[in-house]
């Protein structure tokens, strides 16, 4: 258990010290860029519904995969680069133990990155249209934070996998987090049910009020996930790819 | 103590793609301190990964205390501490911190891990420069850190990358000193280096490596023996020196020869106490004026017989 703090509090700190958290900030930040410029356009719809209909889904569909990305596939990979891994793997643990911590690290230090992605704008909207209760504006953050976290569990594990097994992580996990996520997720069509991105609309239904039907930026959805159906697919995905990410370590030379 | 000997390999091989990292190496090390001499690329680092299961042998296998090194393998490892050729690569953090982590890592709880630290910071001479950042120290500070976190679990099996790289005068001498103690209490200590004279301060017990294959093995009087065998240059100067060489080379005491500029005659020899007592000879009868030979540093004498092998 030791070993699994340490490696979660290293890994934290590697995550989220310096000028490391920019990148990930700055995408996460471009839908209320999108946002902000709508208001300050005019834009004919409520502020409500310009965060449900064009900021979850610029979230979910292009934040998401980009952050996750950003903060995940360092995780390992930099420390193979950098030949620190030998120093991790020369310890008289099995390796799936710093795997985890390093893995439950750097999940810790997307919090606070996906929280301000999706409060910023919140605060924004709710000061611009100030009818809107305050519970409303908090069940949505809740509601549309809670997806993006569970999201990353298993996105992020994807990425600790593709991180340890192939050494051209970027690549492959921009083919299976955006081309295989966002993109299949959002095509209709039963290719969608392929998707992870498939399993958030679900939640996003039940916990953000998003309908099955194309409403401007949401993609339509031929027969919505249940809530427990979405979080059997995604809690699964990420224990299967935390089992293969501990197989491809215990496997993968240092080189 | 261990019954079983502290390192085993057996045809223990490994390339990387076409490139041969070492080539069936097979050896036994029971105890005491063994230095592993080659020049860069001659396999050390590799053995050094092999043995920390860092990555797979092609072919072979190795054993530490009787315990075969394979994928998954790790207790073994609470027996061995490693301090690898590479640089530190946690350099935003400070020395106590990189050491309480490596020491968290091995299973100890915070406080533990902090005492811990700090002891193997103290064996080094490096307390005082617990609360610096690796990166505003010097090479030879980080290799010291490295070291403290080799000793960190007190190992069995100490195994030293090229330790002394970096280090001033003083620094090698007290590493130096902390291997010859640490062997003292029984206990293994494998010192890679590509000098022959670092590894000869601590030890005469060695194995060289070229090109990934074991190249002698022994102690260091032995080795001199095979480097007795290499051939030798001596350069003389003096008169009729082209009938001396024409009766040493009817004598065969040369292998070769040729004349340098100034009247200077080189002579390669394999049997270089025989010429010299030959040239003594001559020399008392005044037909040799000067007689240089080839530097007499091991280190030297070392390149010459990875030189001899490698052709």
């Amino acid at each position: 258990m030791n070993a699994i703090y340490a490696t979660a509090i290293f890994s934290l700190r590697q995550r989220t010290l310096g000028l490391r958290l920019l990148a990930p900030l700055t995408v996460a930040l471009l839908p209320t860029l999108v946002l902000v410029m709508a208001i300050a356009f005019g834009a004919s719809v409520q502020p409500l519904e310009l965060y449900r209909q064009y900021l979850i889904p610029l979230t979910l569909f292009f934040v998401l995969p980009f952050v996750c990305m950003f903060m995940m596939l360092p995780v390992l990979s930099e420390l193979y680069d950098r030949g620190a891994i030998g120093y991790i793997y020369t310890r008289p643990i099995p390796r799936w133990q710093p795997l985890l911590g390093m893995f439950l690290g750097a999940i810790v230090g997307m919090l606070p990155v996906f929280l301000i992605g999706v409060t910023v704008p919140a605060i924004i909207c709710a000061a611009a249209d100030s009818d809107i209760s305050i519970g409303t504006w908090l069940a949505l953050v809740g509601g549309i934070s809670s997806v993006l976290w569970i999201a990353s569990l298993a996105y992020g594990a994807i990425c600790m996998f593709l991180g340890v097994w192939s050494k051209r992580a970027i690549i492959h996990a921009f083919l299976i987090l955006v081309v295989l996520g966002s993109v299949l997720g959002s095509l209709p069509g039963d290719g969608q049910r392929y998707s992870l991105h498939y399993y958030l609309i679900g939640l996003a239904h039940a916990w953000c009020g998003i309908t099955d039907s194309a409403t401007d930026l949401f993609p339509p959805v031929i027969s919505m996930p249940s809530v427990f159906k979405s979080l059997l697919v995604i809690v699964s995905t990420t224990i299967v790819m935390m089992f293969a990410t501990a197989r491809a370590a215990k496997n993968r030379d240092v080189l | 103590m261990s019954v079983a000997p502290a390192l085993r390999c057996e045809n223990l091989s490994r390339w990387y793609g076409e490139v041969q990292g070492l080539a069936g190496l097979t050896v036994t090390i029971e105890h005491g301190i063994v230095g592993l001499l080659g020049p860069n690329g001659s396999g050390k680092s590799t053995l050094m990964r092999l043995l920390t299961g860092q990555i797979k042998a092609n072919r072979g296998w190795v054993e530490i205390y009787g315990q075969r090194i394979v994928p998954g393998t790790y207790e073994i490892f609470r027996r061995v501490g490693h301090a690898p050729g590479e640089d530190v690569h946690f350099e935003t953090d400070r020395a106590v911190d990189f050491l309480r982590f490596m020491a968290a890592l091995g299973g100890d709880s915070t406080s533990q891990a902090k005492d811990r630290a700090e002891k193997a910071l103290d064996r080094v001479g490096m307390l005082v420069k617990a609360g610096v950042k690796l990166n505003a120290m010097s090479k030879g500070m980080r290799q010291r850190i490295k070291i403290a976190q080799a000793l960190l679990f007190e190992p069995d099996l100490l195994l030293l990358d090229e330790p002394l790289n970096g280090m001033d005068p003083v620094s090698r001498r007290s590493t130096m000193n902390l291997v010859r103690e640490w062997a003292g209490l029984g206990r293994t200590v494998i010192m890679a280096s590509h000098v022959l004279h670092e590894v000869e301060g601590v030890t005469d017990r060695m194995l060289m490596l070229h090109h990934g294959r074991l190249l002698a093995e022994g102690r260091l009087t032995e080795i001199r023996e095979l480097i007795d065998m290499k051939p030798r240059r001596a350069s003389i100067r003096g008169e009729n020196l082209r009938v001396l060489a024409a009766e040493l080379l009817a004598q065969e005491l040369v292998i070769g020869l040729d004349f340098g500029a100034d009247g200077l005659l080189n002579l390669d020899t394999r049997n270089l106490p025989a010429l010299l007592d030959r040239l003594q000879e001559a020399g008392i009868h005044g037909q040799i004026h000067s007689l240089e030979i080839d530097d007499q540093e091991l280190e030297m004498v070392y390149d010459l017989l990875v030189g001899g092998s490698a052709r």
